[in-house]
């Protein structure tokens, strides 16, 4: 026993710490997947028997108005929800100075990101509050006619992105600042000899530095837009009549309080093919890069 | 390495047998346990029920109970979910079609020898229909809701108003109310319910109870002339502009306070208005029931049942029913509707010192028949698309025949 050990260890001792994670997240995340997708071919209530209809939830989707609706609202989602690592970047540079009171100030920067979705919800519900809250108040004030932002369907889905994206700016701000306090300072110091400063400094000796960096950022926001669920059912429960619906929520709803398990795991297939290309695209660029490293 | 630390080893045993012991020790001190899953989770109903439970577990030694309450919007999400996986001893929940729901799927036990046992059948008589699935009882009636508009007396005395008793009236006062800068009718449909009385009142007002019970059966179509006109005469208020401006912001409760300020007049809702609101503004809000609109149609009320059932998966199903025997006493049924401003589902009660909750249970008598709430008497899925529609229609009176053909639609497909 002892000499297998002895002469095995080198691998044995990695798989052996993997089994578990590795278990839990074929049993958790793997073995969940593919049972949803599994359930999309039925018509199940949840409690019931399930009755077989193939492709018939993927068909009745692509022909419910409501699906292109949540489609369109996390294609909005996606884009808009890229701001943040920009937004993100600016304040890590603009708070990586040595001040003495930064300390302060980046602890209030990072508060966005400790409080939970929901409470950031419900607080936003209540700033946009067409009578009381703090947004009407101003309209109010500069004598304009307040909005009712998340009562117009036109509006409701930017007015969520915007409290999701104050805690996700926060997210990335605490990224790029681990990232701008890993840089060179040499190499900076040669480039203001060199004479650069300003934006060329930025663009071309900061910013390839970052470069892992913004790629992690990227990535979490993706995910962290297609994901969003919290947000949209604490502060319109999907409404107005359906236009703030994202893939998530509409999953949601479906299952819970329509009794249709495999019309929602229809959607949450969906939601998976869309996340699956953004994965395999992670993938793809890390293996690449891992490549190169070891050339 | 275990060789050599030993004292780890030791260690290690010690722990074991030390859990073990806890372990033991707490099955031999463990008691008979009721679990309850609540909604009823409103400051006074709370309070009536953890006495009804301390009196219980006073009158029987050896039992403990344990509330699990919850606010009532996420109880519609979890009861879903504990109902199969973690079923309490006792849950409560509305009777109608949303019970339906659960027993047609097996989630609940039949209770029809515990009413014939404790002799219930008679007392709550009326409320039978609505806990009944398939000629077996399935939930116990607790209290019963009832519903019309609550306004607000200063206001209604400036603009120089009266209850109005039929629709006409109802529509000058809303008139007048505008006219002096106030919302006649103020709601909040974020959460999405607090529609569904003024497409219930209106249908069962124009078109009876029996057309009413065979929409949300899924028998009569949403496109029917007569669904029609009852969206004209809602849509005919709407576009006047008598509602609340941006309803779907607020959630029902949210839109209380327009009320009990004087910036609304009138609120179609439920007890709750005053179970929202502080005491001393109680004296200040007065009831009146929705007013007749078609003569011919006699008067038909919105009565909603609520209930408690004993799930099928429960484990101590004995002790639930006692409990449930212990609840159905007339003192602790009045106790805990008085307290949630609703009244006990028993015929055979009457509430002395409450002369609002007397004046209601004269309401719900004086009703020659009624439904519970729509989405309480139609399918569940129904009723979710049923309500965004009524959510849409609020805010865009004008897109009356698309909605109609999505409810449609949607009728089609799920009561095919």
């Amino acid at each position: 026993m002892k000499e297998f050990w002895g002469r095995n260890q080198a691998w044995l001792t990695p798989f052996l710490l993997l089994l578990l994670p590795a278990g839990l997240f074929l049993l958790v995340i793997v073995s969940s997947t593919v049972q949803s997708i599994w359930l999309s071919f039925f018509d199940w209530d949840g409690t019931g028997p399930k009755s077989w209809v193939g492709w018939g939830n993927y068909v009745e989707l692509f022909d419910d108005p409501q699906f292109w609706v949540s489609l369109k609202n996390n294609v909005i989602w996606l884009v808009l929800f890229l701001l943040a690592p920009v937004f993100g970047l600016a304040l890590a540079l603009f708070l990586n100075q040595r001040l003495p009171e930064m300390r302060f100030v980046k602890s209030v920067f990072f508060i966005p990101l400790v409080l939970a979705h929901v409470i950031i919800g419900v607080v936003f519900t209540w700033f946009y509050d067409p009578t009381f809250g703090i947004l009407a108040l101003a309209f109010k004030a500069l004598g304009l006619q307040p909005l009712a932002i998340l009562s117009d369907e036109h509006l409701v889905t930017f007015g969520i992105i915007v409290a999701a994206l104050w805690s996700q700016i926060a997210f990335c701000l605490v990224l790029f600042l681990a990232g701008l306090s890993q840089i060179d300072h040499e190499l900076i110091a040669a480039a203001k000899m060199d004479g650069a400063s300003g934006w060329r400094l930025f663009r071309h000796i900061v910013l390839p530095q970052l470069h892992s960096v913004t790629f992690v950022a990227a990535i979490i926001t993706v995910i962290m837009s297609l994901r969003n669920f919290d947000m949209i059912a604490v502060m319109t429960q999907g409404g107005p009549y359906g236009s703030s619906t994202v893939l998530a929520y509409q999953m949601y709803d479906t299952t819970i309080f329509s009794f249709r398990a495999g019309y929602g795991a229809a959607i949450a297939t969906i939601l998976f093919l869309i996340m699956s290309v953004y994965i395999a695209w992670f993938l793809w660029y890390t293996l690449r890069n891992e490549a190169r490293e070891q050339h | 390495m275990f060789e050599r630390d030993s004292s780890i080893r030791r260690w290690l045993v010690g722990m074991a047998l030390a859990s073990s012991a806890l372990l033991t020790a707490g099955q031999a001190q463990a008691q008979q346990t009721l679990t309850i899953n609540t909604d009823r989770s409103g400051a006074g109903q709370k309070a009536a029920f953890n006495k009804i439970v301390a009196d219980f577990e006073a009158a029987n030694p050896g039992v403990k109970v344990n509330v699990n309450y919850s606010d009532v919007e996420s109880y519609k999400t979890s009861i879903r979910n504990f109902l199969v996986t973690s079923p309490p001893d006792l849950a409560f929940w509305f009777t109608g079609a949303r019970m339906r729901a659960f027993t047609k799927r097996n989630l609940f036990a039949d209770l029809t020898p515990f009413f014939k046992a404790n002799q219930l059948n008679e007392p709550m008589q009326p409320f039978l229909p609505a806990v009944t699935d398939n000629d077996k009882i399935y939930m116990m009636p607790t209290n019963l809701t009832t519903w019309g508009f609550f306004y607000n007396k200063q206001v209604f005395e400036k603009a120089g108003i009266t209850p109005p008793t039929t629709w006409d009236e109802l529509m000058a006062a809303a008139a007048k109310l505008k006219a002096a800068g106030i919302t006649p009718f103020t709601i909040g449909t974020r959460d999405l319910w607090a529609n569904d009385l003024w497409f219930d009142y209106l249908d069962l007002r124009i078109n009876g109870l029996d057309f009413h019970m065979r929409l949300m059966d899924g028998k009569e179509k949403y496109t029917d002339d007569r669904v029609k006109k009852v969206f004209t005469m809602w849509g005919d208020a709407i576009k006047k502009g008598y509602f609340q401006e941006n309803a779907s912001s607020y959630g029902w409760q949210e839109a209380i306070p327009f009320l009990a300020q004087g910036k609304a007049g009138m609120y179609l809702l439920g007890p709750y208005v005053l179970t929202s609101l502080p005491a001393d503004v109680h004296g200040n809000i007065g009831f009146f029931k929705f007013p007749v609109v078609d003569p011919a149609v006699p008067n038909f009320e919105e009565l909603s049942i609520n209930g408690v059932g004993v799930p099928a998966g429960a484990k101590n199903k004995e002790l639930a029913q006692k409990f449930l025997a212990f609840l159905a006493q007339p003192d602790n049924m009045i106790a805990f509707a008085k307290a949630g401003a609703v009244i006990p589902a028993r015929t055979d009660v009457t509430i002395k010192d409450d002369p609002f909750a007397q004046s209601q249970i004269e309401h719900a008598k004086a009703a020659k028949g009624s439904s519970q709430f729509y989405d309480r008497d139609t399918d569940p899925e129904m009723a979710q698309i049923g309500m965004r529609g009524f959510q849409e229609f609020l805010a865009n009176p004008d897109r009356e025949a698309a909605i109609l053909d999505r409810l449609e639609k949607a009728r089609a497909r799920i009561f095919k």
